[in-house]
């Protein structure tokens, strides 16, 4: 979309140095070449490839013809490039701050709102040119002359007017059609990432990090939705909490736990109370991180490379405070820079072993439950065939670097202990809505590394 | 013209947006597309959805459809009948919406909006009107969308002219507290970007009551249309507005109101509103801005960017007057910790990241336009963003740079501890590319170098480490020597001292040179050399170690061990560099035995004459002179002594390729100087003929074209076979003061029949009978005699316009033999050996030609001449 009336505010503020913007394949190209696209054969071009060209953020300068176009905002996702040039109302000689241009951030709110349309519950091609084409008529809602006006294109989809007598003004993303028995869903999920060493001098990290999504089917314009979300008394505060915009009123107590200071005791521990007017539409209400003060699994990995062969050891410990009972449980050993897997001699201490179809990868299934003692182990000896174009590589994995992933999730329950029940969910509205609540955790970047070898190191803290 | 159907309009708009400008050039005159357009939309044949997609095309690229205001202000008015004939149903209110967005975007764009302009007042009425339907009232929810257009495309008015409503505030403040429906969005984005701008201005103009201008119900301020571009944000610290209490007093229910309904309202708008209040309440400086403290726990707390964007505007308008020390660490905090936040997507980490180097803070130290740290950012709140392997490249090069400033601003074990920790984050990149890292690891690696050379190269310690491990790299993988060669470059660009650059120069020659020279070397030793010829650059690095090991390659080379063209050249580049660079005392002896061993004994050619120049120039140039001489971009580069031998870059195939001319920059003309824009060197000229009748033609070599000079006269040598006109093909192959090699097709030459014409080759001193007698043995002797390829034929010249005389005079006075009253005797040679007799005589009101030849092939190009001798 090309917003001319835009183009001419522009130009009123930069006179003689206002950069045009070119023709669509003027500015494609344009767009290929600064975001190092182009030339993919060859291994240095200076333009591309020299060490000064670091871009610290999304937003690019154009080379066009008549000069560089300023600030282009661009981003990449499954293949795709989202682009928006915002307005800049000043001067753009010299270049000001990011922070000091309005547009910058309505530019990151319409890309993002974009993004999340296009890639929400599409699954084919037909989908996704189905989405395209509905593009224009969303856009010219959400942004018909170049000023964003709704940034939820997935909002803006049933946007019919309703005829309904209007006491007060209503937020204006609170357009409910729905008809039919109230009910409203909220759902925590808790991702867990970890990186483990099993190393003196390398600390191990894990994170918890939690979204809680809701979803409320209700009558009329007036409704006013509260959520508390509650922590048990051992349970982990929730720190750098971000709510979504419907949230109509917060306590500062909430957000006075932050992930990057030294944690106090005083820390607010619930309940985290959210009042808000529901979207008609799935939304989430609020993310949020914390700190545990163990990781869900422990575990180690060694690996030693001996002649021609591979020994490896994996131990895994369940921590005895998390719920014993998995929708799946399974580590993943892949092997990089080496030949297929020919052969394979193992022992584990429970569940089963499968090598992977590509021969590059042991899955370890270890199901629904931990056995009693909580702890499993994998003992075996590898052989490779010679390396092949087929086999992965992967450039932090060389020589005995290695890893073991996990992957897992257990449906009703958080690592912080968080939740929301019947009770937590206060609805103001007429009717007496079903109130559905679930959580689940995950595994999310769930690593152990060689303790053999060196590791790459994700996290590093100055205090000791 | 008839209506087009759905589907050839669909056609035409997707060819439209694939290229407007080319479009409309294929397309003929552009009215006649504009008009078939506009035709169109009113037409009852074609569907709303096709209607929509071509009101796009006026959307997007007005300017383009309507060059001029005239046209801007008739397509406009067309649109506006078109809008009025619609009814007001629900199925078409999309369509109508469309059509008051496209006529706004066309008035604006293309400067037809004006008090002047009928289509501009009937526009600006229209959606006064369709605005003041309040709540629905005339007519119903299913106009809704329609009202929505008008107050955005109102907005859009305000937003282009600013003050354009600056008389009517207190109407629009009337519609915006009374509309309910979600479209009061519209009226309170409209309402506060006109507070906005008629408060801006008032201070501008420095006269005025507020009061009053809340107060306006009046028309519209048609002055303001001159006013584009007048209200920035940029000019809000030298305006001000000191109105009285009750003026104030006024002014804070407003605002208070508006704060007070800003949660209604979607987050992008949210932060218009916002921002638009807080310019506001900037100028007026009898309001306090702890008016907006009440929305700021509400901002902080937000996931949406614009909303955190507004509260971190907020921040750097009003600084301590709104923010408390204790508020700026906690917004801090939050924006550190959501740089970091697991659970947004990288860009947006990003532009926070940018946001913390250019933090607002209460009480800044630096400039502001430069990256500096908030002071509050210390070691420890920083250490959640030190970069991993896991980050993607861009968050893993912000992180590096944002933590580095950290642990260069600060002091102490931890800010130590933080740079060994970034160090070694730099080491496992630099493993990463020793693995299999392909380009992006190897990039990665190389430009967080950079980073770290920049912030840290004053500590030898970590610099030497460094310096190992790119030596260490370069060991394992030569293909990186274009890496190390543009780090080199651009780190002797930032360093204050460049120390670094030449350590590392000095490792990497060492490494080089001591590789051992065995097969296959080819390969690898074209980067080796490629690397040296970079280390020749540094004046700091003694070379005799440079030279020794191209002393071993030329004795391989002399063995006949290697020796190709691309080794050689690479070579020579070397001494090139060692030329420019070191001074000649240090090492002429060496380098001059050097470059004589190549230019004996390297077995190309090529090489060979190149080493004979350099060394020539080594032997007769003073070591200034030679500098001057080899300096990239120096005076005597563009001399024939081309730059291609002289400068050794990525430009160097360039300067061998032949490059095809954008456009032909010569134009061989008869005899008739035209000056060149451009000098040119070496020109070639080559002909080309299109036919057998002449000799080949030799090419022409031009040494110097100079726009100085006079353009020299060519002779060119046409032989003929047969005495028949041509045309001659010419290109040219010239060099430009580039140094790059262009070819161009030039106009064909022509040569016409006429200019084979050659006189008989008389005694000057014969009388008039001897020619006669000449002429009239001739005359017998080709007498057609039906076996031979002698011909006559007869032509008549009308005498009406000009007599005989002043005919032949004009044309034929060359080679005019003889003359008697009424009669003209006419003799042309035609190379290689024929001839044309023509006898010209007056008779009534004609002139009868009669013509003898000995090749009857010319009677046609001759009648033609002849022909046109008289048109």
């Amino acid at each position: 979309m090309r917003y001319p009336t835009v183009e001419k505010r522009a130009k009123a503020f930069n006179g003689a140095s206002y950069v045009t913007v070119p023709e669509d394949s003027v500015f494609l190209k344009a767009l290929l070449y600064e975001l190092k696209l182009t030339d993919p054969d060859k291994k240095f071009v200076e333009y591309r490839d020299s060490c000064s060209r670091i871009n610290k953020t999304s937003v690019y300068a154009l080379p066009t013809g008549g000069g560089d176009l300023w600030p282009v905002l661009a981003f990449q996702k499954s293949g795709l490039i989202y682009v928006c040039l915002p307005l800049v109302e000043q001067s753009l000689k010299p270049r000001p701050p990011l922070i000091s241009i309005s547009g910058i951030s309505q530019a990151f709110a319409l890309l993002s709102g974009l993004l999340v349309f296009i890639n929400s519950s599409q699954k084919n091609e037909a989908e996704m040119s189905a989405k395209v084409g509905q593009l224009p008529s969303l856009l010219m809602q959400a942004c018909p002359l170049g000023t964003p006006l709704d940034t939820d294109l997935n909002g803006l989809l049933d946007n019919i007017h309703v005829s309904t007598n209007h006491m007060q003004k209503q937020p204006v993303w609170r357009i409910s059609t729905y008809k039919g028995k109230p009910q409203v869903n909220v759902c925590i999920t808790e991702k867990v990432k970890s990186m483990q060493y099993d190393k003196r001098d390398v600390a191990d990290m894990w994170q918890v990090y939690g979204t809680v999504t809701c979803k409320c089917d209700l009558e009329g314009a007036t409704s006013n939705v509260t959520v508390s979300l509650n922590l048990p008394a051992n349970g982990s505060p929730l720190q750098d909490i971000l709510v979504h915009p419907c949230v109509t009123s917060l306590d500062s107590a909430i957000l006075t736990s932050c992930s990057v200071d030294v944690m106090d005791d005083s820390a607010f521990s619930g309940p985290y109370k959210l009042p808000f007017t529901p979207p008609s539409d799935l939304f989430n209400l609020c993310y949020y991180t914390s700190q545990v003060p163990v990781p869900p699994i422990l575990g180690f990995y060694q690996l030693k490379e001996e002649e021609l062969q591979l020994k490896l050891t994996v131990n895994l410990k369940l921590h005895e405070s998390v719920k014993n009972a998995f929708e799946y449980c399974e580590a993943r050993i892949p092997f990089f820079n080496r030949g297929p897997v020919t052969h394979l001699e193992y022992k584990v201490s429970y569940g089963q072993l499968d090598v992977s179809r590509e021969k590059s990868l042991l899955v370890w299934v270890i199901g629904q439950k931990f056995p009693k003692s909580l702890e499993i182990s994998l003992t075996g000896t590898v052989t490779f065939g010679s390396m092949s174009k087929e086999q992965p590589v992967d450039p932090i994995c060389s020589g005995s670097t290695a890893y073991v992933k996990l992957y897992f999730r257990i449906p009703d329950y958080t690592l912080t202990g968080c939740y929301a029940d019947q009770h937590s969910v206060q609805v103001f509205s007429s009717g007496k809505p079903k109130i559905n609540t679930s959580r689940e955790l995950i595994s999310s970047d769930y690593y152990i590394w060689n303790s053999k070898a060196p590791a790459p190191v994700v996290y590093r803290t100055l205090f000791f | 013209m008839s209506v087009r159907s759905g589907d050839s309009w669909a056609q035409l708009i997707t060819t439209f947006r694939a290229g407007p400008t080319a479009f409309l050039l294929a397309h003929g005159s552009d009215d006649t597309f504009l008009a078939e357009l506009l035709q169109d939309l009113s037409s009852e044949r074609i569907s709303e959805q096709t209607k929509v997609s071509m009101l796009t095309l006026l959307l997007e690229f007005p300017t383009l459809l309507c060059p001029d205001p005239e046209v801007g202000e008739q397509v406009a008015g067309s649109l506006l009948a078109n809008f009025a004939q619609l009814p007001h149903s629900p199925k078409l209110s999309w369509l109508r919406c469309h059509l008051l967005v496209v006529v706004g975007t066309v008035l604006i764009s293309t400067e037809a909006f004006g008090e002047g302009s009928q289509a501009s007042r009937d526009y600006l009425s229209l959606l006064l009107h369709l605005a003041s339907d309040l709540n629905d009232q005339r007519q119903g929810p299913g106009d809704r969308g329609v009202r929505a257009a008008a107050c955005e495309s109102l907005r859009e008015l305000e937003c282009c002219y600013p003050g354009l409503f600056s008389r009517r505030l207190d109407s629009l403040h009337s519609m915006q507290q009374q509309e309910l429906t979600p479209v009061h969005q519209g009226y309170t984005l409209l309402y506060s970007l006109a507070l906005r701008n008629a408060v801006l201005l008032l201070a501008r103009r420095g006269e005025g009551a507020l009061s009053e201008l809340l107060a306006g119900n009046e028309g519209l301020a048609w002055e303001a249309v001159g006013n584009a571009g007048a209200v920035s944000p940029a000019s809000l610290d030298r305006l001000l507005l000191l109105p009285t209490p009750s003026e104030t007093k006024e002014l804070k229910s407003v605002l208070s109101q508006l704060l007070d309904g800003s949660y209604l309202l979607t987050p992008p708008a949210q932060s218009q509103l916002l921002w638009h209040l807080a310019q506001v309440v900037c100028v007026i400086r009898t309001q306090s801005p702890a008016i907006f403290k009440a929305q700021l726990v509400r901002l902080f707390g937000t996931a949406h960017v614009a909303l955190l964007h507004a509260s971190l505007q907020l921040k750097g308008l009003f600084t301590d007057s709104l923010f408390t020390a204790e508020d700026e660490a906690f917004l801090l905090r939050r924006l550190v910790g959501m740089a970091q936040h697991p659970s947004l997507p990288s860009p947006l980490k990003l532009f926070y990241l940018d946001c913390l180097l250019h933090f607002p803070e209460n009480r800044p130290l630096g400039s502001g336009s430069e990256e500096g740290l908030p002071v509050l950012l210390t070691p420890r709140l920083a250490s959640c963003l030190f970069p991993s392997l896991f980050n993607d490249p861009g968050t893993m090069l912000a992180r590096l740079n944002l933590l580095s400033l950290v642990c260069l601003e600060n002091q102490g074990p931890e800010a130590e501890r933080g740079v060994g920790y970034i160090f070694e984050h730099v080491l496992a990149l630099a493993d990463t590319v020793a693995g299999k890292g392909g380009r992006e690891a190897t990039g990665l690696f190389f430009r967080a170098t950079y980073l770290f050379a920049r912030y840290f190269g004053s500590r030898p310690q970590l610099m030497g480490e460094l310096t190992g491990t790119l030596v260490g790299l370069y060991r394992q993988r030569c293909s990186l020597a274009p890496n190390l060669i543009n780090l080199l470059n651009e780190t002797q660009l930032v360093l204050d001292d460049p120390a670094w650059t030449t350590s590392l120069s000095k490792a990497l020659q060492e490494l080089t040179v001591g590789m051992p020279l065995l097969p296959p070397w080819e390969q690898e030793l074209g980067w080796h050399l490629k690397l040296l010829a970079r280390v020749a650059k540094e004046s700091g690095v003694p070379q005799g170690s440079t030279l020794g090991f191209l002393q071993r390659l030329v004795r391989l080379a002399g063995a006949g061990q290697l020796g190709d063209w691309y080794i050689g050249q690479a070579l020579l580049s070397v001494c090139r560099n060692l030329l420019q660079h070191q001074p000649p005392p240090a090492m002429g002896c060496q380098l001059a035995e050097l470059l004589q061993d190549v230019s004996l004994s390297y077995p190309d050619v090529d090489v060979q004459d190149r080493a004979r120049f350099y060394y020539a120039l080594l032997s007769c140039l003073s070591g200034d002179k030679l500098g001057a001489v080899l300096a990239p971009g120096g005076r005597l580069k563009a001399r024939t002594l081309s730059s291609s031998i002289m400068a050794d870059s990525e430009n160097f195939a360039a300067a061998l390729t032949v490059h095809p001319a954008p456009q032909p920059l010569l134009l061989l003309q008869r005899e008739a100087p035209a000056k060149p824009t451009l000098q040119l060197f070496c020109l070639l000229l080559h002909f080309e003929r299109s036919d057998n009748f002449y000799e080949p033609v030799p090419d022409v070599c031009v040494p110097c074209l100079s726009a100085t000079h006079p353009s020299p006269v060519l002779t060119l040598h046409l032989q003929p076979r047969c005495p028949y006109p041509t045309e001659l093909a010419v290109s040219a192959l010239y060099t430009t003061q580039t140094g790059l090699t262009y070819c161009s097709q030039l106009e064909p030459l022509q040569v016409a029949f006429p200019d084979i014409f050659l006189p008989l080759a008389l005694p000057v001193n014969w009388d008039c009978e001897s020619r006669r007698h000449l002429f009239d043995t001739l005359w017998s002797s080709l007498c057609p005699d039906g076996s031979g390829d002698c011909a006559e034929s007869l032509f008549c010249w009308p005498t009406t316009q000009q007599p005989l005389g002043v005919l032949v005079q004009a044309h034929f006075a060359s080679y005019l033999v003889a003359e008697e009253p009424g009669t003209y005797k006419i003799a042309i040679a035609l190379p290689p050996h024929y001839h044309v007799l023509l006898q010209a005589q007056e008779t009534q009101g004609a002139a009868r030609v009669t013509i003898r030849t000995d090749n009857w092939k010319v009677l046609p190009h001759l009648s033609a001449y002849l022909q046109k001798v008289v048109e």
